[in-house]
């Protein structure tokens, strides 16, 4: 292990930095600990343990994280997580997602510790993905530094093919990738069509949070820079885009999407998809929906199974459709987990209609 | 706690309503990314797979179920979408991803013999306020 190249610049990426943290005077550290509500402290801790290789110790860390962290969520302070992030916290937090699950990411990820059970990683990379996505929502900034690391987007869909994080996987991707000036290339992810292909109804729904980011060009939409008043000058601007000989990542992406033979039929049985008759507690049931995001977690509690149902029939025509869905433009406000619902700083990833 | 008792007593169909209702919560984004690729430099290809699909009962179905006259909730002006002034809401947003898709095969249908179907259902269509 110890001429792994992977290890030694991992250990020189993530040491360094906190290492500098550690190697000051323990008085000093008393005092940033006592000045930034012993975050310090934490990140250092979270970075130890992840050099030890002890998920148990690892998992614990993250816990504590979110812990600290969700206090300052709760009273609507961002500073405590804007912190958190300076102080590096937020990469540790990346490297405990990417605890290995299996003998071979182990090896080539440089894990020193002996490779946990695949159960508790996958509930490590959820309660990882939790506290990254609150830490994104609050700070903006973590947001730009993730979205320019392509690689850390494709572990993110890779991510997405289990069951237990997809929900999180799918919550941090949207995100990261709002902030992504320049559209990601589905063709960078293996195996697009078969992770497509392996989503249940509830999760192609969505995934279409994701793709609503990727399929539309960034030039479309309402900026400080494109002024548009008037619907003739945006369907004018529409018309130039479409007539563009440039081939773009929107583009792309739309070739890749229409390569995946069962792409469209599934999303016209979403289409078709519609509420059934329900009894009078399916209106509170719906407010309980509205603001959560984590369906599969509900799902889970109450015993629904979440599995491959395309060939479901459709249920029989019930009653008039509601929109629970805000604006497209408001959508942070609707994935976000009641204690995140924080005023944001930036523009979200709105689309125009 | 009532959801609690009602859901943990519940059969087959009631896990069905909870589906449908997970599924609606995301209705606005899967007819914004069918818009979109309706829009695209692939429109064409789009449109003939969709009209292969039957896309179109699906609308009309959507049509009829969707709440045209609903009113808004009242909110205060800090609270609305895009500042004060925003017009946005839930409703809206739906209604016109609704008609989105609407409009865009109303298009492929002028013009054509098969325009009667789709016709009668933009002669349904109410205004979207």
């Amino acid at each position: 292990m110890r001429g792994n190249l992977a290890l030694m610049l991992r250990n020189r990426e993530c040491g360094g930095r906190l290492r500098t943290l550690a190697q000051l005077p323990a008085g000093v550290q008393r005092r940033l600990n006592r000045e930034y509500d012993d975050l310090p402290g934490l990140v250092l801790s979270l970075a130890e343990t992840h050099l030890k290789g002890d998920i148990l110790l690892v998992r614990d860390g993250i816990r504590r994280a979110t812990d600290l962290l969700a206090v300052s969520m709760a009273g609507q302070d961002s500073s405590l997580r804007e912190n958190f992030v300076m102080l590096g916290g937020a990469q540790s937090v990346v490297l405990c997602l990417q605890v290995p699950v299996n003998a071979e990411e182990a090896k080539h990820g440089g894990w020193r510790g002996p490779v946990a059970q695949e159960k508790s990683v996958w509930a490590l990379r959820k309660e990882c993905l939790l506290l990254l996505r609150d830490l994104c929502y609050a700070t903006p900034v973590l947001s730009e530094q993730l979205c320019s690391q392509r690689s850390f987007i494709v572990f993110l869909f890779s991510l997405m093919r289990q069951q237990d994080t997809f929900d999180e996987a799918v919550g941090l991707t949207e995100e990261v990738l709002a902030f992504r000036g320049e559209i990601f290339n589905l063709s960078l992810v293996p195996d697009f069509a078969g992770l497509v292909n392996s989503f249940s109804k509830r999760q192609m729904a969505f995934f279409c949070r994701v793709l609503a980011l990727v399929v539309f060009e960034p030039e479309d939409r309402p900026s400080e820079e494109l002024k548009i008043t008037k619907a003739t000058d945006l369907l004018t601007a529409r018309r130039e885009q479409a007539l563009s000989a440039a081939v773009k990542n929107t583009d792309r992406n739309h070739a890749v999407l229409l390569g995946i033979q069962e792409l469209l039929p599934r999303m016209v049985k979403l289409v078709h998809a519609h509420a059934v008759p329900m009894s009078r507690w399916a209106d509170e049931l719906m407010e309980h929906l509205q603001p959560t995001a984590h369906h599969y977690d509900l799902f889970n509690i109450l015993g629904v199974l979440d599995a491959d149902d395309w060939d479901d029939d459709t249920p029989a025509p019930g009653l008039s459709v509601r929109a629970l869905s805000p604006c497209i433009v408001c959508r942070p406000a609707l994935l976000a987990p009641p204690r995140a619902m924080l005023p944001r700083t930036r523009d979200s990833a709105g689309v125009n209609f | 706690m009532h959801i609690w008792m009602v859901c943990c007593g519940a059969g087959n169909e009631t896990h069905e309503n909870i589906k449908a209702l997970a599924l609606l919560a995301h209705q606005v984004e899967v007819l914004f990314v069918m818009c979109t690729l309706l829009a695209g430099k692939r429109k064409a290809q789009v449109q003939d797979r969709l009209m292969e699909l039957d896309i179109v009962p699906a609308l009309l179905q959507m049509f009829d179920r969707l709440d045209w006259n609903r009113v808004p909730t009242t909110s205060t002006p800090t609270e609305r979408i895009h500042g004060p002034g925003c017009e946005c809401n839930p409703e809206s947003a739906l209604r016109i991803q609704v008609s989105r898709p609407v409009f865009n095969v109303l298009h492929v249908y002028a013009g054509t013999e098969k325009d009667t179907h789709m016709e009668r259902a933009a002669a349904k269509l109410p205004r979207a306020t």
